[in-house]
């Protein structure tokens, strides 16, 4: 009884906490053109320098409590990280085509297609650790704590299941590999939960699905509306005692909008408004999230080690992955 | 006592914790000093912090090797003063300016690299191809060609006794010719013929049932003759895969959307050049018919049967082939230009009477 007591004595008021994006289509055009031409002129060489300073601005335009994020990734350690990615991805193809010459085509096939299975965990795994470990808050780091040979074994036999199962698997697939990404960032010395089941994944994509087909594609936003609040209503942040909830306030009609005119913007500019849609995307998807709880965020303490190898996160570009799992 | 002073937030790379600091100008040492009750007094350098996000009344410093120890000023004024003093912050200064230079100024800056690139798009990198090709040797024109002469589809459907007949016809009509000519005939109704870069001609059964004349044929395997000479294949392939380099730099973070546009434009552009080639394969094929004194007409009755064969008027900028109207005419105004000296040749039309009877049973 008097734990009890204590516990909530102790215990902070919930609290809504502001998030939002202030970033500008116009400043973010401007550094992507910027980066466009540097690029032309360096026969791309340029490019993790390029992503870097994207990186830089989106992050930065992100307030959280008054406060931005920091990306601190460098061009420099991309760069280094480009260079390792193209020679595994070397590695294989090499490989392959001296298999190939060697007339063993079964081999050569194996090897290329096992190698493309083994890069992808990798790469996921890579990029998390790299991407958590340069963002900061208050200059209080996140991290990424997942254990590479144990999320590779949980990715080949999800992977396995959803073979045999002729994809069907797959919902459950995805759920499980997000449980245990997200599961494993760290906000200093708060931690982020994931909870989702691949059922529920399952029967909402089924549904999703069905009625998308029923009405034309209209139903399409609802079921864009339902996957964006499974991800993030499932989502939290554990600081001791404390928690974080975040909840989507989105519905289908906002996302009807959203998507309609990012299309209707980048058809009529030929592609030129591009950071516009970008921006207006992120500050829309920002709004729609209610974060509350209890966790005092002037407690937050530096837990993660600092992690510089990009070699997963321009393995990710390579492959075409995408940074959210 | 610096007139530049205000309240700041600093982070000291332990705890989220803020800790309000008040923080100056040293202008004699070329810093930033911050006094704090906790934290005690702090003298930054200039040169040790870097600049994390600037706007124009926000500004994220860190402190140099840490990426933990923050420093966070939402002053305008005092950020104006931090970069007038910072002169290590000159690169960050440009770069900010033209970030913020307006979209107005942004498009302009695209819009001149845009025509930049397209100026070397359309003349730079056609002229440079082209001197590339010179650099290749021959026998990487013999490597690709073989590739597709010798690949079964071509090799299963061959006429074998035509070939012989045809190639015969081809060495009376032309005893010099280099030994890389040869000619596959194909059973196929198509009226179709073409070289590939290693000099295989390669002649469908369709088109020689539509002549009637020696010098028709004659005038087929001139113009396809100079395809290979003047070795418009590797021409083609040159230039394409440059251009194409060059737009996959220019647009490779550019959405998808914006790609099919230029995709489709480079093909359009692809094919005007394949018209140019086609013109100058016409061209110098009269110049080998006229030097050996074949009826360069054969060449003429032969693109008439062709517009014929042509059910659908296609405009000449979707086609790869000069429209044969005008093709006709430009033909007409070279014989005129430069006449022949037309002899007889027995031999030839013997010959193509013996393909005729063949290809008819």
């Amino acid at each position: 009884m008097e734990i009890i007591e204590q516990k909530s004595l102790h215990s902070n008021p919930e609290r809504v906490y502001p998030f939002s994006f202030v970033g500008t289509g116009s400043t973010y055009f401007g550094i992507a053109i910027i980066n466009m031409i540097l690029k032309i002129f360096t026969l791309g060489l340029y490019y993790p320098w390029a992503k870097a300073k994207e990186l830089q601005y989106l992050y930065g335009s992100t307030s959280f409590d008054e406060s931005r994020f920091e990306f601190h990734g460098t061009g420099k350690e991309m760069f280094k990280g480009f260079i390792k990615a193209i020679l595994f991805l070397g590695i294989i193809i090499i490989g392959f085509v001296v298999l190939m010459n060697m007339q063993m085509m079964i081999l050569g096939f194996i090897w290329y297609l096992g190698g493309f299975i083994l890069i992808i965990p990798l790469a996921i795994h890579g990029s998390y650790k790299y991407r958590m470990s340069r963002t900061s808050w208050r200059g209080i780091r996140f991290g990424y704590r997942g254990d590479r040979k144990e999320f590779m074994m949980l990715f080949f036999k999800e992977m396995f299941f959803t073979i045999i199962s002729l994809g069907i698997y797959g919902a459950w697939m995805a759920i499980n590999i997000r449980k245990y990404v997200l599961s494993n960032v760290r906000f200093g010395s708060a931690e982020f939960k994931y909870k989702g089941n691949g059922g529920e994944f399952f029967v909402l994509n089924l549904k999703g699905y069905f009625l998308t087909i029923v009405t034309v594609g209209i139903y399409m936003f609802w079921w864009q509306k339902s996957l964006f609040q499974y991800y993030i209503d499932n989502l939290s942040l554990h600081h001791k005692d404390d928690t974080i909830r975040l909840k989507s306030t989105a519905s289908g009609g906002d996302f009807f909008g959203l998507i309609v005119v990012n299309l209707l913007m980048l058809i009529f500019t030929l592609g030129i408004a591009y950071p516009w849609v970008l921006t207006r995307s992120l500050k829309f998807i920002f709004s729609k999230i209610e974060i509350v709880g209890n966790i005092d965020t002037e407690q937050l303490v530096q837990t993660e080690k600092e992690y510089t190898d990009a070699t997963g996160e321009d393995m990710s570009d390579m492959l075409d992955l995408g940074f959210v799992v | 006592m610096s007139e530049f002073v205000t309240e700041v937030k600093y982070y000291n790379g332990v705890i989220t914790k803020p800790f309000n600091a008040e923080c100056s100008i040293n202008k004699t040492n070329s810093g930033l000093i911050l006094t704090m009750e906790e934290e005690g007094v702090l003298h930054l350098p200039f040169s040790e912090l870097t600049i994390k996000r600037r706007e124009k009344s926000y500004l994220i410093l860190s402190i140099k090797n840490t990426n933990s120890r923050i420093i966070e000023i939402k002053d305008p004024v005092f950020i104006d003063a931090f970069f007038h003093f910072n002169k290590s912050s000159s690169k960050e200064n440009w770069y900010y300016r033209i970030v913020h230079a307006g979209t107005a100024f942004h498009l302009l800056l695209a819009a001149s690299v845009l025509s930049l690139c397209a100026a070397i798009y359309f003349f730079v990198i056609p002229f440079l191809a082209e001197k590339a090709v010179d650099l290749i040797p021959r026998s990487v024109d013999d490597q690709i060609g073989k590739t597709v002469s010798e690949s079964p589809d071509f090799t299963d459907n061959e006429d074998s006794t035509l070939s012989v007949q045809l190639n015969s016809f081809l060495h009376i009509m032309a005893p010099e010719i280099d030994s890389r000519y040869h000619i596959t005939v194909m059973n196929d109704d198509l009226v179709n013929a073409f070289a590939l870069p290693d000099g295989s001609i390669i002649i469908n059964t369709g088109i020689l049932k539509k002549m009637n004349r020696f010098e028709e044929l004659a005038g087929v395997l001139s113009h396809e003759i100079s395809h290979v000479e003047h070795r418009h294949g590797m021409r083609l392939l040159s230039r394409n895969v440059s251009g194409y380099l060059l737009l996959t730099l220019v647009l490779n973070d550019v959405n998808g959307l914006m790609t099919i546009f230029i995709d489709n434009a480079h093909q359009f552009h692809t094919l005007s050049y394949s018209r140019k080639f086609e013109k100058e394969a016409d061209i110098s094929g009269l110049e080998l018919l006229r030097s050996h004194n074949i009826n360069p007409q054969g060449m003429i009755d032969l693109f008439k049967m062709l517009e014929k064969e042509q059910d659908i008027d296609i405009p000449e900028w979707m086609s790869s082939h000069p429209v044969s109207k005008e093709r006709i005419n430009y033909l007409q105004k070279q014989i005129k230009e430069h006449p022949v000296n037309i002899k007889e040749h027995q031999q030839l039309k013997t010959k193509f009477d013996n393909i005729k009877n063949i290809v008819s049973e």
